[in-house]
């Protein structure tokens, strides 16, 4: 797995060019990088389709995706191949070859 | 206020109306649906007032806080209501645009255990809290425990950011998302009221493209 199917999380903040944002821009992509890295050394060429990306993350539980990726878990919801993943299951789901994970990701304001 | 209204026109000439503009069908749709919001701040207010106009018919507001100075600058209450229950203040105000539509208040805080009995009746739940841990708390109870029910969330409306950002996005089948996705009131500093209508308004005109069986392609 190469680098270039890491999360493009650069096209997040598109058009937002404060400075506060391109620092934030500059640790998500680290953090991007962590888990891109943490993904390529587990072995096996067995895809998932994560937030729209793929990435070599199958035979991971979620909740170690989730770690690795450096979410909050108190603000998100996740979805695998259209269905909630209740907050219980977190640490028993298993992603598998083929899986599609929807990670949505809350900030505050309303 | 309320008995003027009533005076100059009837439930009938009130519907007449409405159906003449959407088409007897679509009201019969608007009219017979029951849509729930969570939170009445910038976001709910603004959805509120824009499904009332429509013509929906049952409207189901659900807020803990009271109207203060600091909402007026986003949220539809007016100077004289400063102090009153946000669910009081917004049924006065949604009475005195829409007097024939049904509204039932709860002053409530929302939480996983009770959501389901304030959210039973919803068709369609709208997400309209300024907390990001209660919108994810929100999200995963109505997806956990009502998956008959469409939810319509909201996430990333603060600062000035361009108004073309703000979009809808079907996560899934009956689960959508309003907003940017990335601009928080933590980071960004403040909400302005043009940007919060057009993530609101989004909402709105989601749950009104889902009762007309308009629905966006996934993702």
């Amino acid at each position: 797995m190469t680098f270039d199917r890491e999360p493009d999380l650069d096209n997040a903040n598109v058009g937002m060019p404060d400075t506060r944002i391109l620092g934030k821009t500059k640790s998500m992509k680290e953090v991007a990088r962590s888990a891109a890295s943490f993904f390529c050394c587990i072995g096996g060429v067995f895809m998932v389709k994560i937030n729209g990306k793929e990435l070599n993350a199958a035979g991971t539980t979620v909740a170690e995706y989730l770690a690795v990726a450096n979410y909050d878990p108190k603000r998100i919801a996740v979805e695998r191949n259209g269905d909630i993943v209740p907050k219980a299951q977190y640490g028993s789901t298993v992603l598998k070859d083929g899986d599609s994970l929807e990670v949505v990701s809350f900030v505050g304001g309303g | 206020m309320w008995e003027v209204v009533k005076l100059i026109s009837t439930k009938k000439e009130w519907n007449e109306a409405l159906s003449k503009r959407h088409g007897k069908a679509l009201q019969e749709r608007f009219a017979s649906a029951a849509v729930a919001i969570c939170g009445l701040g910038g976001l709910g207010s603004n959805i509120a007032l824009a499904l009332a106009r429509t013509g929906i018919g049952r409207l189901i507001l659900i807020d803990f806080d009271r109207v203060d100075i600091t909402n007026l600058h986003r949220q539809q209450y007016k100077a004289a209501q400063i102090g009153m229950n946000k669910t009081d203040a917004l049924r006065e105000n949604l009475a005195e645009i829409a007097p024939y539509i049904e509204v039932e208040t709860h002053t409530v805080r929302l939480t996983e255990d009770t959501a389901a009995e304030f959210l039973d009746d919803a068709d369609i739940i709208c997400e309209a809290f300024d907390d990001a841990e209660c919108k994810a708390m929100l999200t995963n109870t109505v997806l956990e425990a009502m998956p008959d029910k469409y939810l319509v969330a909201a996430s990333g409306m603060a600062g000035l950011g361009s108004a073309n950002t703000i979009r809808t996005r079907r996560v899934s089948k009956r689960f959508y998302i309003c907003g940017d996705g990335t601009s928080d009131v933590a980071e960004e500093g403040s909400l302005v009221a043009s940007r919060v209508m057009l993530c609101a308004a989004h909402q709105a005109h989601t749950v009104l493209r889902i009762l007309a069986g308009q629905f966006e392609t996934e993702r």
